[in-house]
């Protein structure tokens, strides 16, 4: 069972059209940093599959972190943008406007992200850029393929009946795919030029990840192992896939062999739960002294209850 | 639009609350009642695009999230069939307050289908209309029951083909038709209603995407003909 803490929802950034929650420890406890900020996975809401972001946060909270969950825009409860932006800008400008609401309500000034899948790279695009930002929780972010990889992919398609079928029956794409994928595992020269896109995210990838170790933010990576075609097949795909990057020894690397993507299994979240909550638990206390309780730090924060016929209702609400 | 939390303080719920336009002056409200598990997080955006066009439709809509699930206070599976009734129970006497409206329509999808109408053949007079999207057959609710359906989830042996399940299926609403208000729709929009499934109730079926399901193809796909169809059927 979680432990206590109490929550906020807010709706916050340009023109309030951001939706969050904020999961905040009990007033007695005094507030430990950093904050932790965690981003949508796809297009799912705040909530995350199986719910459980919502666990993540309140463990967080009751151990002590402001832990704050929030839709990108245009995703969940928050209206889209309608600046412009590129689905990554936005969602960078949605990561910004997060800490500044959590900088200006909670005084907030060191933060991680977490992000799962696409959170994961959203939170890679943009941790490095700002200053309050310590670290990055990357849960199976985006890994080029390698050799290796496409050598455990073709094993796989091998050994699965369809796809033996759709050689049978003569399925061309299936087997110039197999063909191609083998070459390209023996270590032979691409039949097509790997495109210009693919090259240029495989560069913009590597320098994010340099900024980021150059800006010495922690990282803790978490690969799963279970099936997720087309994305990564074994423990240091990361590593060989951006041999320029000096990632050994400066990032903390776990792979979940028998989770998938989503951590369906409950033992699965259990195990990442625990390990990011130690992680976290990890960071070095700073000098500046933290706020002496959660609700006085974010008294500007109080939900509104809607009210008919008057002025919205202020309230806060704990729990847990 | 406002987010924020209530019920009491024992049993905190999450809700988000979006008032009709002003330029409507008859009150109307709905109140919309999720799926469960992931099923929720698959829906929420075709339950967000199904506020919106109430709202505009000139309703006063609340949605909100049962204990122990979505954003609302209790960890997953400490909730249960009967109590996530009473938390609809109590949504609606929210609704009634923030909107002032004297009775409510409901619309619920699957699981929140199964709960609306046991909750509504309870308590009859405070509902005016009412639409049950998709709901459970029991071998659903079993799983369903847990909080988390999740295909390769472990079931709840306490649940499968017990009388709480069978009480709260689909194959029970028929039962509970002469409870129901006049204005109740059946909304089919996976497969067409097998002949007699739900008497003398009325249902529509329109072939549609199940909002509650992850495709990898279409993932995100509003079922926006079912959701027109709602939205007209209440107006």
């Amino acid at each position: 069972m979680t432990g206590a803490f109490n929550e906020l929802a807010v709706q916050f950034g340009r023109s309030a059209s951001l939706m969050g929650i904020l999961s905040r420890p009990p007033s007695e406890l005094p507030i430990r940093r950093p904050a932790v900020v965690i981003l949508n996975t796809g297009i799912a809401h705040r909530v995350g599959h199986h719910r459980m972001y919502v666990k993540m946060a309140r463990e967080l909270a009751a151990s002590g972190h402001l832990a704050f969950r929030f839709d990108f825009s245009g995703l969940g409860d928050s209206a889209s943008r309608g600046d412009g932006l590129s689905p990554i800008e936005a969602h960078k400008a949605d990561v910004s406007e997060a800490l500044d609401w959590l900088t200006a309500s909670c005084d907030v000034n060191e933060a991680v992200l977490i992000g799962l899948c696409a959170g994961a790279d959203i939170a890679l695009y943009y941790g490095h850029s700002d200053k309050r930002v310590l670290g990055l929780v990357l849960l199976d972010p985006t890994i080029p393929p390698t050799a290796r990889f496409y050598a455990h992919y073709i094993g796989r398609r091998l050994t699965r009946l369809r796809s033996w079928w759709s050689f049978v029956s003569g399925r061309g794409r299936i087997w110039q795919e197999l063909n191609e994928r083998a070459r390209l595992a023996l270590g032979a020269a691409p039949t097509q030029p790997v495109s210009a896109a693919e090259h240029k995210f495989r560069s913009e990838l590597e320098q994010l990840y340099l900024k980021s170790l150059d800006r010495n933010l922690k990282v803790l990576l978490v690969l799963t192992g279970g099936p997720l075609e087309g994305r990564q097949s074994y423990r240091e795909q990361l590593f060989e896939a951006l041999p320029n990057v000096p990632f050994q020894g400066r990032v903390s690397l776990e792979h979940f062999k028998d989770a998938d993507h989503t951590f369906t299994s409950e033992s699965a979240r259990a195990r990442l739960q625990e390990l990011v909550l130690g992680w976290i638990k990890a960071f070095p206390m700073t000098q500046n002294p933290p706020p002496t309780s959660a609700g006085d730090a974010a008294s500007a924060a109080f939900e509104e209850r809607p009210s008919r016929g008057g002025a919205p209702l202020r309230e806060d609400h704990s729990g847990g | 639009m406002t987010a924020f939390h209530f019920g009491s303080r024992q049993r905190r719920l999450f809700g988000y609350y979006e008032p009709a336009p002003a330029n409507f002056s008859k009150v109307r409200a709905v109140l919309l009642c999720h799926p469960m598990g992931n099923e929720q997080v698959f829906a929420y955006r075709s339950m967000r695009q199904l506020a919106a066009r109430l709202v505009r439709a000139g309703f006063h809509v609340l949605r909100f999230d049962y204990f122990g699930t979505g954003d609302s206070y209790g960890d997953t599976g400490e909730g249960d069939l009967a109590s996530w009734c009473g938390d609809i129970e109590t949504a609606i006497e929210e609704l009634k307050e923030i909107s002032g409206a004297a009775k409510v329509d409901l619309a619920g999808l699957r699981l929140g289908a199964n709960l609306s109408a046991r909750v509504t053949a309870h308590r009859p007079k405070e509902i005016s209309k009412l639409i049950l999207w998709e709901p459970l057959a029991a071998n659903e609710l079993a799983v369903a029951g847990l909080g988390c359906p999740a295909p390769r989830a472990d079931r709840n042996p306490r649940l499968i083909g017990s009388d709480i399940v069978e009480d709260f299926a689909r194959g029970a609403i028929l039962s509970k038709a002469a409870l129901l208000p006049p204005s109740t729709l059946v909304l089919l929009t996976a497969r067409p209603p097998s002949p007699a499934e739900f008497g003398s109730l009325a249902v529509e079926y329109v072939a549609d995407a199940s909002a509650w399901i992850e495709e990898r193809l279409d993932t995100g796909t509003i079922p926006a003909a079912a959701l027109q169809r709602m939205v007209d059927w209440l107006q």
